[in-house]
């Protein structure tokens, strides 16, 4: 279905590390995004960061992926904004305030 | 189910009742005189001896070593499949066919006796095995091929060889000494016959009239003349090029499954058997009795593993059929089947599952009278498909069943079913819903309603442009308390509201995403048109003549109150 190319890319900065992935967050792509996430938390990065703003679409299974994020680590996750459409769907979701955002990173 | 009507098509394969099965009868008094013998009876006896004795008389003409043995003897298929199908009290008619046939033979009588009991109680044993380790005779799965093959075509001709040959030394027309080479012939012909023509004939009986085969009546056609020319050039060379024929074969397995493998395995054979009997073809060895060896060996392998492919695709099939079965149940289970009829007001519904027929949907509605006077409606999305998600739908659609009826207020509702998915779901599992309450009066109606993470309702008031109304509330399952805002609107006559699953503004996402504004322009374009026109008018405007499959579930409600 995915018509680009998903991606994960993966920045460290410091004590935390920055996930970016490109193109769409769904039931096809979310356990390889998952994983790498859980790789890195088990490297001893003292934050996790998720940044969506690469990302063009994500259904209730990447959310679910935030959701659980925010229940295992707590304060060692953060989320990076995304585009509009991503964040128009945690807004009809009613979960804007319940998402730990973080600003982007400063690198670039 | 289909695995119920497949047993009960099995059972009546066996005349007698299931309740014998198992208690180790002797053979000889499960064939006594329990009901009196029909004139059907007979005519089926009649039917085994002519079908034993004319194919006897065929295979005897392809005899190798000595005229009694042969190297494929069609007729021990034929007594199996009869007693298979017809039930072991056929076995009468094995006996008159098997003692024509080897009466005409020049043995001396004690040989044709010899023979012909033991041709007859190779039937009956391979029968009896098969049933009491009920075998199907359609062939279907896996294990059926497998005892098949074991239990009939490997241990019960083992009967017929030894009591034959047996015959053939007492009446002086082998010598003792070559026992085992005149044995090992004779084992391995009954075993052909039992390979080809058995399996030819029970699954031919079973698989009848063949609707259910994948393949087309011309490509049976094609590959039938594919296999009769394809071994004339095989059978007629010295190079061994028989696995040439595998492809072909293969190919009669995915397309025609069961009877695919027995008809081209059939041709092939039958082909393959007459031109090594002529010395001719890629298995021909000075000593006749090689040559049968090796024919018999590869005929036995192929069709043996052809059948246990076939098997292994109806196998497939049938689990596919289940979990198809299965999924539309549920998903049927978690809409209602019809609307109810409220006073004034007309509703219209959609419901659009994506992806595999397999899958269960993620959306679900509701459409219930919860009090005296007082209608709700539901709509709402569980994250994630399959059967996790229709657990938390079932969980949803019936706690707001029960939930309508004691709570007082559209939030109290939501609230109840936040809390459900919060005890008994995992952590993190969530919801999206909108919970609607009517009350119809006297020129129009009061709609009070909340939302949890829902895409908002559309109210379209007559005369006028669609626009969203209410506010989003939190998704419910996530926080212990949700903020959930009840809303109250009055409707007049010819008002309508819409209220859908974000399926409809993703379903082309991200190529093409809609929003609320999007929708409400979409249901503007139907001012003045009842509810059922705006449910379909909405998803046509939506899926457009887009080809692509929706990514998403879709569901929407329509309300209207009926013009004055």
């Amino acid at each position: 279905m995915s018509t680009d190319p998903f991606s994960i890319s993966v920045t460290p900065d410091g004590d935390q590390v920055f996930v970016s992935p490109a193109g769409e967050i769904d039931m096809a792509t979310v356990g390889a995004l998952r994983t790498r996430m859980a790789e890195l938390g088990e490297q001893g990065f003292a934050r996790v960061v998720l940044d969506l703003r690469a990302v063009t679409f994500i259904d209730s299974s990447g959310l679910k992926l935030i959701l659980d994020g925010i229940s295992e680590k707590r304060s060692g996750f953060g989320v990076v904004a995304g585009p509009e459409p991503v964040q128009r769907m945690f807004e009809i979701l009613g979960i804007t305030d319940v998402i730990p955002f973080v600003p982007a990173p400063t690198s670039d | 189910l289909a695995e119920t009507s497949r047993w009960r098509a099995l059972d009546s394969c066996y005349p007698e009742s299931a309740a014998t099965v198992g208690k180790n009868v002797p053979i000889g008094a499960t064939i006594s005189q329990r009901e009196p013998l029909s004139a059907g009876y007979w005519a089926r006896i009649g039917a085994i001896a002519a079908a034993y004795y004319g194919s006897a008389k065929l295979g005897l003409d392809l005899a190798f070593a000595t005229e009694s043995v042969t190297a494929v003897w069609p007729p021990t298929g034929i007594a199996l499949a009869a007693l298979v199908l017809w039930g072991p009290r056929m076995w009468p008619g094995v006996l008159l066919g098997a003692f024509l046939a080897n009466a005409w033979t020049a043995v001396p009588a004690v040989t044709v006796l010899g023979i012909t009991c033991g041709n007859t109680l190779e039937a009956v044993v391979g029968a009896h095995l098969l049933r009491r380790f009920a075998v199907s005779p359609s062939l279907e799965r896996v294990r059926d091929v497998l005892a098949f093959v074991g239990l009939a075509a490997v241990l019960s001709t083992t009967v017929s060889a030894t009591i034959g040959v047996c015959s053939l030394i007492i009446g002086d027309e082998v010598q003792a000494g070559s026992f085992w080479s005149v044995w090992r012939v004779w084992w391995l012909g009954d075993m052909g016959g039992d390979l080809l023509v058995a399996t030819a004939i029970m699954v031919a009986a079973t698989h009848w009239p063949f609707r259910r085969l994948p393949g087309a009546p011309w490509e049976a056609v094609v590959l039938a003349g594919l296999s009769a020319g394809l071994s004339l050039v095989v059978f007629q060379r010295e190079a061994n090029l028989a696995y040439l024929l595998l492809p072909v074969l293969i190919w009669a397995v995915l397309r025609f499954w069961q009877p695919g493998v027995c008809a081209a395995s059939l041709i092939v054979a039958g082909i393959g058997v007459a031109f090594t009997a002529n010395d001719s073809g890629p298995f021909v060895r000075p000593n006749p009795d090689d040559s049968l060896l090796l024919a018999q060996t590869y005929f036995g392998v192929t069709g043996i593993t052809m059948l246990l492919l076939a098997a292994v695709v109806t196998e497939r099939r049938k689990a596919e059929d289940l979990a198809r079965h299965i999924a539309a149940t549920l998903q049927q289970s978690l809409v209602p089947r019809t609307l109810p009829d409220i006073p004034s007001v007309e509703v219209a519904a959609r419901y659009r599952a994506s992806g595999a027929a397999h899958r269960v949907g993620g959306d679900f509605y509701d459409v219930f009278e919860a009090g005296d006077g007082v209608w709700a409606l539901a709509i709402g999305d569980v994250c994630g498909k399959g059967a996790e998600a229709a657990a938390v739908t079932a969980l949803a659609r019936y706690t707001i069943r029960e939930a309508a009826v004691d709570e007082s207020r559209p939030s109290a509702v939501l609230a109840r079913l936040n809390a459900a998915i919060r005890r008994q779901r995992p952590a993190n599992e969530f919801c999206t819903a909108a919970f609607l309450e009517l009350r119809v009066r006297d020129g129009g109606a009061d709609l009070v309603f909340a939302t949890g993470g829902h895409p908002l309702p559309v109210l379209l008031r007559a005369g006028e442009t669609a626009e969203t109304v209410g506010h989003h509330g939190i998704a419910l399952g996530i926080r212990p308390d949700p903020e959930l805002t009840d809303e109250r609107i009055e409707l007049r006559p010819g008002d309508a509201l819409l209220v859908y699953t974000d399926g409809l503004t993703d379903c082309f996402a991200p190529a093409r995403m809609l929003g609320p504004e999007d929708i409400a322009s979409i249901v503007s374009r139907f001012d003045g048109q009842p509810a059922e026109a705006i449910a379909r008018g909405v998803e046509a405007a939506v899926l457009g003549d887009e080809r692509a499959e929706p990514r998403d579930d879709i569901a929407l409600l329509v309300l209207r109150l009926r013009p004055t």
